[in-house]
């Protein structure tokens, strides 16, 4: 029988031997620059909510720890090794869901059971980089020391009777706009509201010292980061778009919230978004050190124009009420899960903005120098490649994708083109259909026509009155056929 | 005078406050309407809403009068919906986990909209606050649920 003790060594063996073997496929194949990378933080730093590919036997708890690699950390130092050449020999993933700013440097409360293993030990079992240092530092803190899941689930269904409810009313959110922003400004202050079953007073630093939220920043930097490291903190989006911009379908509610009470915690996200980069800019000053702030309410706002929360009209990067999403615990109202975290688009959306950030600061190195010659030959320049995050399916992106034509609608020919509905195996399902133009009106295209592949650009997407999207692609192949 | 006035003031703060509300509150469309979407495959939902899912539908049917100024008019009319007919579907957490996992998106959306209106007709019971509102709500969503139950042929 395999002790726990057991499991953790074999773990770390086995983590340790690949780590090794990648970095020596990685060295082998590097043509970017080496550097070493640690995702740390909360469950929007260990991507729950982006679907399929969790791993959730970590050396913690075993059926406790949910991660994935399509989280926004992982995800980006993946495509940094795919499509830039980088060589990330020591990297830790040391995210969890339900973790807090204090427990990077003091020791774990897991479900209530205190472990003898801080976050940071964790990641230095992971990795053990050069003096312990990373390059790159990305983390996402501060939604469960708000009490941010508590409060939502308050939110929803705090009766659990109709005589209750027609006796006291629904409920709803039971935090004030204004105690809201109290439980924000404690945060930046180091007063979490949740220090999740520590004794009250437990501050982020070390010993539990207390010390500001820009301060903790600090620490991480000097603890963390090598001479030329960069500390990158995630903010945290809105969960759910501003109720201006629901579909008309959805009324005057969306995932069991008013509007009202929808745009009460939008608020409160933008308050949370700009004492944090308020205390990241702090933090820069008094450290020194590059410090970043990553603001994922401006990126899922679109810059205020197209919104990515859940209930957009828009493409949603966030993850409404999910099927497996609602769980009753012991006396609990309901507790949303992967619910009201960023879906798959949201991480990679979060990770090309993060590569973005980073990437210039982290130059290939210099070619060996070669034979000596007359003449240098200049160097040709070669334009650098986007980064592919896969689709997003914003306007003018390349689409490719296997489609069936949805019978019984029928194609809609006109004189330039055809319009054919289709459903494509790819394509999220918060699009209905998506609708491809094809321009030329000769495509042979039959109810017997099977899966075929569509090859274009997305054009944008089209909202019925109601609310619901498809999305429009102007096909240049559908098949074998071209345009 | 002096009452004249202040019975005024009164009368003005009263009406600018509840322009001020309708103002505020978006307004619906007409949920008969709105065109609806074809379903992209209705066998798992109908499996669900036959089986484990049963009280939601028992719950869309119960509902009903709750849109009906009888059934909503006092609290007392509201706890006779409530133990007739409420009660049968389940509790109000059992329900919306339910709803949670409706398999067609757009009907658990639906059922999740029309499970928080039922929460807030009653809610306006006992004193009328809201009432008008919140049917209004409720009416909206039973609406759009009833096409999308319809196109999942299951009505």
């Amino acid at each position: 029988m395999i002790t726990g003790r057991r499991l953790v060594t074999i773990l770390v063996i086995v983590a340790s031997v690949t780590a090794v073997l990648r970095g020596a496929d990685e060295a082998a194949a590097a043509r970017g620059p080496t550097v070493s990378w640690l995702s740390t933080g909360d469950s929007f730093a260990a991507g729950v909510g982006a679907g399929r590919g969790y791993s959730t036997g970590t050396e913690l708890s075993p059926s406790r720890c949910v991660q994935s690699r399509r989280a926004f950390g992982p995800l980006a130092a993946d495509l940094l090794r795919r499509q830039r050449g980088w060589s990330i020999p020591h990297e830790a993933f040391s995210a969890c869901i339900g973790f807090v700013a204090a427990d990077f440097f003091n020791p774990l409360v897991l479900d209530g059971v205190h472990q003898n293993i801080s976050q940071r030990q964790w990641t230095q079992r992971q990795a053990s980089p050069p003096g312990g240092r990373f390059d790159v530092v990305t983390l996402s803190y501060g939604g469960n020391d708000l009490g941010f899941s508590e409060v939502l689930k308050d939110c929803l269904f705090t009766r659990n009777s109709w005589e209750d409810i027609a006796a006291s009313g629904v409920g709803g959110c039971a935090q004030s706009e204004d105690e809201m922003y109290a439980r924000i400004d404690d945060l930046i202050d180091g007063r979490p509201f949740d220090v999740r079953g520590r004794p009250n007073g437990v501050g982020f630093g070390p010993g539990g010292k207390r010390i500001t939220l820009s301060q903790f920043y600090s620490l991480m930097a000097d603890e963390l980061l090598t001479g030329r490291g960069i500390l990158v903190v995630a903010g945290y989006p809105r969960l759910m778009a501003p109720s201006s911009t629901w579909g008309a379908w959805r009324g005057r509610s969306c995932n069991f919230f008013a509007w009202h009470e929808a745009d009460l915690l939008g608020r409160a996200v933008e308050r949370l978004d700009q004492r944090m980069r308020l205390a990241v800019e702090t933090a820069r000053s008094a450290s020194g050190r590059d410090i970043r702030y990553l603001s994922r309410l401006e990126l899922f706002d679109g810059g205020g124009t197209t919104h990515h929360g859940a209930c957009t009209r828009g493409v949603e990067w966030m993850n409404g009420i999910t099927q497996s999403g609602l769980v009753f615990g012991n006396g609990a109202p309901v507790t949303p899960t992967h619910s009201f975290h960023p879906n798959r688009l949201g991480y990679a959306a979060t990770a090309r903005k993060l590569i973005g950030m980073v990437e210039a600061d982290f130059p290939a190195p210099a070619a060996p120098p070669g034979p000596e010659t007359d003449t240098q030959p200049e160097p040709e320049p070669q334009p650098e490649p986007d980064i592919d995050v896969g689709p997003l399916y914003e306007p003018g992106e390349a689409f490719a994708d296997d489609c069936v034509v949805a019978w019984p609608t029928a194609p809609l020919y006109s004189s330039d083109g055809v319009t054919l509905r289709m459903s494509c195996a790819g394509v999220p399902g918060q699009f209905l259909f998506t609708d491809a133009f094809f321009p030329n009106p000769e495509l042979p295209i039959t109810p017997s026509t099977g899966q075929v592949r569509v090859s274009g650009q997305v054009v944008g997407v089209a909202e019925s009155g109601n609310g619901f999207r498809t999305l429009q692609v102007l096909a240049t192949q559908i098949g074998e056929w071209r345009a | 005078l002096a009452i004249a006035v202040a019975g005024f003031v009164m009368v003005a703060v009263a009406a600018g406050a509840y322009l001020h509300l309708r103002d505020d509150v978006p307004a619906l469309a007409d949920p008969g309407k709105v065109p609806l979407p074809r379903v992209r495959d209705a066998a798992a939902t109908q499996v669900y809403l036959k089986g484990p899912g049963a009280d939601l539908l028992l719950l869309h049917r119960a509902a009903r009068p709750l849109t009906t100024e009888q059934g909503t008019r006092d609290l007392a009319a509201c706890r006779r919906v409530i133990r007739r007919r409420l009660h049968p579907a389940g509790s109000p957490r059992s329900l919306a986990r339910l709803a949670a996992r409706v398999p067609d998106r757009v009907a658990r959306d639906a059922f999740a909209s029309e499970l928080r209106a039922v929460a807030d007709v009653l809610a306006a019971c006992r004193t009328g606050d809201g009432r008008p509102a919140a049917v209004e709500d409720l009416t909206f969503h039973m609406t759009v649920l009833d096409r999308r139950l319809k196109a999942l042929k299951l009505r």
